[in-house]
């Protein structure tokens, strides 16, 4: 009998076509419009930026031109390839330009020059490249004027500036930054894991609905029935998570790194959150359904939004100010772990947030099944 | 005398300052089709619920086959059934796949629940719907569905708030016999309404209450027999000369007099030859009538009289 109950849920639960819309349809649509809009990243993530075409034209031989020189070449080296040099003379730089051989001109005497003739992104390239050139020049002769001992220190800080950075893989994985967003696309799935809930919920209570009330006076336990009801939900939210890896792998190409099958546990642990998470709204409050789904929508739309559904700084914001938030945060904990298995190979940090989700699980079903289990109701 | 299924006692029950029940009594005898009888808001389902034990109470006591009810009495919920006033059924389920669910939160045995559904089924005349979804039945055959949900397991005891409501004549009938099948099959049923025709229609016995309390209880003709009105008599009466009603009050058994409309209504104790001693003063008096009715007292004026106001106010 307990499969047949939980088969009829299961049926019931997958065919309500509101629950189905904003479980399965709405991520899949966002998805699709991330891809859409972010899609040049993604992209982008896949095929590296082409060098910026430049002709540069060496007005005077001075020590200044000669560094800005030094420093072209470096960006165009095969390590950087950032630009595509062609030293040539002025009349020649300008035809290139004009016959948009290449995106822009520097000139380079005591000063540097920039002009372009549209503005893009190769633009902004050219002008961040003369911008730090001049800064630093800049920079030079303002200690020259003031301390001219310290400028071998200097130019010697500046040289080293690059070393600063240096890009390390803490994982062997393939994923690339733009699976940030989906990242927080699947916890906000998992989160509306919670309208499964709420209606599991307002399915058991006999104050809050005319079927729950019909359960509540047949010779079942109501723990049976609600173990069945979750079940049969977890069921539906795990499929529905399953089918979402499936669209962003397959059909959007997302490079979700070497752990998928850790992902898709990650995942199925978080919609054992949203889906205790929505029953305990519904069982811990007597105030209309339509109430309590916009309670769960908001929710879930704050806890993605902290995790960086929306602005993808905000978690680093909110880890400046107020860390404990990241840390409770479901929404990131989920988001975190998927970062943790992709980009850090860090099992520890995945651990703790996977224990984390679970101690909310086991707290909200227990409240929920406590207050199910509340013997007679003060009204109907 | 046959024993009693269902005992309350002194139930009260409050919702803050309104008292729901009042001190309200109930007797539910094996075998019997129990009305309770009352006007929206009386506490008729607010008496079922606290039965059910799905209402706390502030104070009183329930036992339903002799045990005292609670929540978890799953041996006497084995045994109840009930049709709740709200259709309660899942909407992507089928016809036969609601009624199965249900039955099988009772019966766990699965060829027992096929073939009561099969009954429930063919009992409430929905074989051809089978396979339909409850979003596409009308609203007597969701009502049918939602009696099978609640009687499939052949429960000894059945309540039914009000499962009539909102149902077409055809289906109203079907269900009523239905009730009168199953107390024929040995349910005794406890039948909630405010549709006084079927309770006079189906019950043994009834309980007449409002604001939560017990007015009368009897069979038809026992509460009917409580009241001053035995017969009312009402005739056409174009033209009415003044001091005509007060004569017509003076007339033997006749008790009260209304002049509405061109209709007189003459409300009598019960007596012989009422209609005749009637008839022979406006033939005297030369007072032209229409057409003339005799009605025996319905539970209506029973509650009228009880309370003063229209059962279905």
């Amino acid at each position: 009998m307990f499969i047949k109950h939980y088969l009829y849920s299961l049926k019931d639960f997958t065919m309500n076509k509101s629950l189905s819309f904003w479980s399965l349809l709405f991520p899949f649509l966002l998805a699709t419009m991330f891809y859409v809009s972010f899609g040049h990243l993604v992209d982008g993530d896949h095929n590296t930026l082409e060098p910026v075409k430049t002709a540069v034209v060496i007005e005077e031989e001075t020590e200044a031109a000669s560094y800005f020189q030094e420093m072209l070449l470096t960006l165009a080296d095969k390590d950087h390839n950032i630009l595509m040099v062609t030293e040539t003379d002025l009349d020649t730089a300008k035809k290139l330009l004009q016959d948009k051989k290449v995106e822009g001109i520097l000139q380079a005497s005591n000063t540097v020059t920039l002009t372009v003739t549209k503005s893009g992104i190769n633009q902004t390239i050219l002008k961040s490249i003369t911008d730090g050139y001049l800064h630093r020049m800049a920079l030079i002769e303002n200690i020259a004027q003031t301390n001219p001992d310290k400028i071998p220190e200097v130019i010697t800080a500046l040289s080293d500036e690059v070393s600063y950075l240096k890009e390390i893989s803490f994982s062997d994985s393939s994923a690339t930054g733009s699976a940030q967003y989906f990242y927080a696309l699947i916890a906000m799935t998992c989160l509306y894991g919670s309208f499964f809930g709420l209606t599991l919920g307002t399915r058991l209570q006999a104050n809050l609905s005319a079927l729950a009330m019909r359960r509540s006076v047949v010779p079942t336990r109501k723990m049976r029935i609600f173990i069945c009801d979750f079940l049969a939900v977890f069921t539906i939210d795990a499929t529905i998570l399953l089918l979402l890896f499936a669209y962003l792998i397959l059909g959007l190409k997302i490079d979700f790194g070497n752990h998928v099958i850790l992902m898709l546990l990650t995942a199925f642990m978080g919609s054992l959150f949203g889906i205790s998470l929505g029953t305990f709204i519904a069982t811990s409050s007597t105030r209309t359904f339509d109430f309590k789904i916009s309670i769960s929508l908001a929710i879930s739309t704050v806890l993605s939004f902290l995790a960086g559904l929306m602005v993808n700084q905000m978690p680093n914001i909110i880890e400046k100010s107020a860390p404990i938030i990241n840390r409770l945060n479901p929404a990131l904990l989920i988001s975190n772990s998927f970062y943790c298995l992709t980009f850090y190979d860090n099992y520890q940090v995945y651990t703790r947030n996977m224990v984390t989700l679970a101690v909310y699980v086991v707290i909200f079903c227990t409240a929920s099944i406590l207050f199910l289990r509340r013997k007679k109701y003060a009204s109907l | 005398m046959s024993q009693s299924i269902i005992r309350v006692e002194n139930l009260v029950k409050r919702y803050k300052d309104l008292i729901a029940l009042d001190h309200f009594n109930l007797d539910v005898k094996e075998g019997e089709i129990f009305g309770l009888l009352g006007p929206n808001g009386s506490g008729k389902t607010t008496a079922i619920n606290c039965i059910l034990s799905l209402l706390a109470f502030d104070k009183g006591s329930i036992e339903v086959f002799g045990k005292a009810m609670n929540p978890d009495s799953y041996d006497s919920k084995r045994d109840i059934g009930v049709v709740l006033q709200n259709v309660a059924v899942f909407e992507e389920l089928t016809v036969q796949e609601n009624i199965d669910y249900f039955c099988s939160l009772y019966i766990k045995d699965k060829k027992k629940c096929r073939d009561l559904v099969d009954e429930a089924v063919a009992f409430v005349g929905l074989e051809d719907f089978r396979k339909f979804y409850p979003r596409k039945l009308s609203g007597g055959l969701l009502r049918r569905l939602n009696i099978a949900c609640g009687i499939a397991h052949k429960p000894k005891l059945i309540f039914m708030d009000e499962p009539t409501v909102a149902v077409d004549p055809q289906s109203r009938n079907k269900i009523l016999e239905g009730i009168m099948e199953l107390n024929r099959q040995g349910a005794t049923i406890v039948y909630t309404t405010h549709y006084m025709e079927e309770v006079e229609q189906i019950c043994s016995r009834i309980l007449i209450m409002d604001q939560g309390r017990n007015l009368a209880i009897g069979t038809k003709e026992e509460l009917k027999a409580m009241i001053q009105t035995g017969e009312t008599i009402l005739i056409e009466v174009p033209v009415l000369a003044p001091g005509a009603l007060n004569e017509i009050r003076r007339i033997k058994h006749v008790f009260q007099v209304d002049y509405q409309e061109g209709q007189l209504n003459i409300h009598c104790t019960n007596g012989k030859h009422n209609l005749i001693r009637i008839m022979e003063y406006l033939s005297t008096n030369e007072i032209a009538f229409g057409r003339v009715y005799s009605e025996l007292p319905t539970l209506n004026d029973v509650f009228l009289e009880i309370t003063g106001k229209q059962l279905r106010d």
